[in-house]
């Protein structure tokens, strides 16, 4: 078994978005560095776990070196930092297939919201990340072009939808990528590949341009590797939009400067006990388990709560599993 | 486990017809149980009580925007027709289907 990690990633790579982003505005790092640094990590990993459909050299490098020119923009909270994108979401000029071969020759004439968001912040866009087809699974094993594998372990799927996204920033390709989820497809890879994974309230963030797939349960996220690096692109990517009936005109909180201070200290986290009934894998439950002493232990009060409609946890669970197919995927 | 909901396989042949999709006889087999066991599922929620639940119809809990009906030209043609596999210039041209 393969276990991509242990190979030494460069210095640059295994740097969070944060300290990229605050090397790149004192010039500590140049934008061509920091792409050249994860084209040559994707080189280096794309082999064992085949996150990307499509990688953008010449306009990622073209990008950078305009940036270089230009210095750094104190006013962009993403400058120069490279980051990849799921390809359900349209990238202007760039191919978007939602891992379908429907969509092999499409480019989309337009950038979607969240991804206009990023430019307008100065990140860099390397490429499109896998997953499963048109978002439908749970595994990444649904692609019409090539299966990701977990950087963790390539033996083992990196989970889906969004597996593509979670294997590229946990391998170190890249700094963050955005997501999709409509029924767990952005925490459950970021869970498998062990990472970070958001899914915004619905409504939080702009589906404009996102190929959709339950439009009612549709959310673009972050996949980073800390929870600040999280924060930090959630307040890029949120906002309202006008092309989204169903983004919410709300303003966008300063998440990073919430997570600051007490963090979760005293805060009380609540358990649904039916997520730990009949049909729940031991060792699942044990990693579970251990989070929450983890928690518990870290000051913050754990209890257990009911949600009204017990049963219909026990179906979302079904749901999913009824999404497996071929691979088991293994939780860490 | 609920019990499996019969589909017959040739229910399952005429969705896939509707679909344009070929099933193989394995396939017609393997879906028919496959979408019983799906359907079967649904009575698992059809027993929750939800008499005194109000009903969601958006987990969006803002009311929708409207704009002024104005026309505003966003797209240049050629744009938009760059993708398509055959174009006279102004319009997309497609197979004929009907």
């Amino acid at each position: 078994m393969q276990n991509i990690f242990e190979n030494a990633m460069t210095e640059i790579c295994s740097l969070s978005l944060t300290q990229a982003a605050q090397s790149l505005q004192k010039k500590e790092l140049g934008a061509a560095e920091a792409v050249t640094a994860c084209l040559a990590r994707m080189d280096a990993t794309e082999p064992g776990i085949s996150a990307m459909l499509t990688i953008d050299r010449e306009g990622a490098l073209a990008a950078a070196a305009a940036m270089d020119r230009q210095g750094p923009d104190p006013s962009k909270p993403l400058w120069g930092v490279p980051v990849t994108v799921k390809d359900a979401l349209s990238t202007k000029g760039l191919r978007t297939t939602a891992a379908s071969r429907i969509l092999e020759n499409y480019t989309p004439f337009y950038d979607a919201y969240a991804v206009q968001q990023l430019r307008e912040a100065g990140a860099i866009i390397l490429g499109k990340a896998n997953m499963d087809e048109f978002a439908m699974g749970s595994t990444t094993e649904n692609s019409s072009y090539q299966t990701t594998r977990n950087p963790r372990d390539t033996s083992r799927v990196p989970g889906g939808s969004s597996g593509g996204s979670a294997a590229s920033v946990t391998a170190g390709q890249c700094f963050a990528s955005l997501g999709t989820d409509t029924g767990g497809s952005i925490r459950q890879p970021a869970s498998l590949c062990g990472c970070v994974g958001l899914k915004p309230t619905y409504g939080r963030v702009s589906r404009y341009g996102v190929i959709a797939y339950g439009s009612s349960l549709d959310q673009v996220g972050p996949l980073t590797r800390t929870v600040e690096d999280c924060a930090r692109v959630l307040g890029v990517i949120a906002g309202h939009d006008q092309r989204d009936g169903t983004c919410a005109p709300r303003p966008v909180d300063d998440y990073v400067a919430a997570l600051g201070g007490k963090g979760l200290k005293g805060a009380r986290l609540g358990i649904p006990k039916e997520f730990f009934g009949e049909g729940l894998a031991p060792e699942v439950r044990a990693v579970c388990q251990n989070a929450m002493g983890h928690s518990a232990g870290a000051g913050r009060r754990t209890g257990g709560s009911k949600p009204a409609a017990h049963r219909c946890g026990h179906c979302h669970l079904l749901y999913h599993r009824h999404g497996r197919s071929q691979l088991q995927p293994r939780s860490l | 486990m609920a019990d499996n909901k019969t589909i017959s396989q040739d229910e399952v042949t005429h969705m896939a017809t509707l679909s344009r999709l070929s099933v193989s006889e394995e396939e017609q087999t393997l879906f028919a149980r496959q979408m019983g066991d799906i359907l079967a599922y649904m009575d698992v929620l059809a027993q929750v009580d939800t008499n005194d639940v109000e009903p969601l119809y958006s987990p969006a809990q803002h009311p929708g925007h409207l704009r002024e009906d104005v026309a505003a030209r966003r797209r240049e043609r050629t744009e938009v027709l760059a993708n398509a596999p055959e174009a006279d210039g102004e319009y997309f041209m497609v197979p004929r289907i009907v």
